[in-house]
């Protein structure tokens, strides 16, 4: 058994992102803020980042523009907020190759990266397809698997083939044809709080989980797999941490500030500390010095 | 849509398969597509020349290349590095004219703004 630290940061958000590709069959329900988050995880031997976020260098301002994104910051800042250094994250766990998700892979340069294989082999499949059906790749860029290649070339990759560990106490699995093809969600297990789930973005919102006032699933608003699927994925992923959904992390919900200790910092951003191992202390008092 | 973006979604897809052979198997035989797509973005260059075009067609020309290279061989690492550049170029063309390509989670632009509901 391992004992890790926990953190959600946000990295950038999304000022007006329409309700109906969170929540399933939410129409006209308008727009809602969208928060972009990853998770931190250490512990005595490794630093970990579930998702990396993306690079604003290259995406910045055609996604401010024609999206809405805004506030990002980088790595650097983040996880400085913690105390940690990017360079210093030995793991990167990429949930899905979705840009806000594997987008900042280039921002952990001595990492060693972790993902499904199938999520790499689906792009083998889908280019013999014709162009009108190019919306099975959006939000895909060419440029993140070229980026795995080069993390290959140095001994840094490593594709997983369904649930597998990967560190101690950190499980990937499988969530293939839901939010994506070969999306992955992970698991892990804490010896002095028990498990910790982290859904990528089979789970945008702790409604999909709780429902709407009825306790019934809702669906993610996009999904590129099936309904089905991703439904019953939400019950495996709900029974498996005993029907405790603060324990499924979700990494665009705002509401993660409210159910967990949480700073906000000066340009808006939040941090929440979701689990600390015995010995370790909060980065919260950390973070509120450093403004 | 114009013919840039349709050069670019058939660049986008085989540029993922040649990165996902490379990942996979060492490489996939994707010589033949991509050299017709350098041919198609050379030729669109000739009758619309434009920094776009040249992009496209640059563009193209690397993912050739890269679909051809040994994987083993020296330099196949800068080749990379090549391909991933031009690949920038190139999108910062296209941003204004297939921004949803990037789409976060797959969000439309939101060029019609609706009644505002702060939560879910």
């Amino acid at each position: 058994m391992s004992d890790y630290s926990i953190w959600i940061v946000e990295y950038a958000r999304v000022e007006e992102y329409p309700v109906s590709w969170i929540l399933y069959g939410a129409r006209n329900e308008g727009n809602t803020v969208l928060p972009y988050c990853y998770a931190v995880l250490q512990s005595e031997e490794h630093l970990v980042v579930v998702d990396s976020g993306f690079n604003m260098a290259d995406y910045g301002e055609v996604l401010a523009k024609n999206f809405g994104v805004s506030h990002w910051q980088p790595p650097t800042v983040v996880l400085g907020r913690l105390g940690f250094d990017p360079e210093d994250v030995d793991t990167v766990i990429l949930t899905h190759n979705h840009f806000d998700h594997a987008g900042g892979v280039d921002l952990f340069p001595n990492a060693h990266v972790f993902i499904q294989q199938r999520e790499i082999s689906h792009y083998m499949w889908a280019k013999g397809l014709p162009d009108r059906l190019q919306f099975l790749t959006s939000a895909t860029d060419p440029d993140l698997v070229l980026s795995l290649v080069q993390r290959m070339k140095d001994g840094r990759l490593t594709l997983t083939d369904g649930e597998a560990e990967l560190r101690p106490g950190i499980v990937a699995h499988p969530a293939f044809e839901t939010h994506t093809d070969g999306s992955q969600y992970i698991t892990v297990e804490n010896e002095h709080d028990g498990r910790w789930l982290f859904a990528g973005d089979n789970m945008y919102v702790y409604e999909n989980v709780t429902g709407r006032g009825d306790g019934r699933y809702v669906p993610i608003g996009y999904g590129m797999g099936s309904l089905e699927k991703g439904l019953l994925l939400t019950e495996e992923m709900f029974t498996s941490v005993d029907e405790r959904v603060e324990r499924m992390v979700p990494f665009h919900a705002l509401e993660m500030w409210d159910k967990f200790p949480s700073q906000r910092f000066d340009d808006t951003l939040h941090i929440a500390e979701l689990s600390l191992r015995p010995g370790d202390h909060s980065r919260l008092t950390l973070a509120a010095s450093a403004g | 849509m114009s013919e840039l973006a349709h050069l670019y979604g058939r660049y986008k897809g085989l540029a993922l398969a040649v990165g996902a052979g490379l990942i996979l198997d060492g490489g996939a035989d994707l010589a033949a597509e991509t050299l017709r797509l350098a041919a198609d973005a050379g030729r669109a260059r000739e009758r619309e020349p434009g920094a776009a075009a040249s992009a496209c067609h640059q563009a193209a020309l690397d993912l050739y290349r890269l679909a051809v290279a040994t994987p083993t061989a020296a330099g196949h690492a800068h080749l990379i590095e090549q391909v991933r550049a031009s690949h920038k170029a190139l999108r910062s063309h296209l941003w204004d004219d297939i921004a949803d390509q990037y789409a976060p989670c797959g969000a439309h632009p939101h060029h019609h703004r609706q009644e505002e509901h702060p939560h879910v």
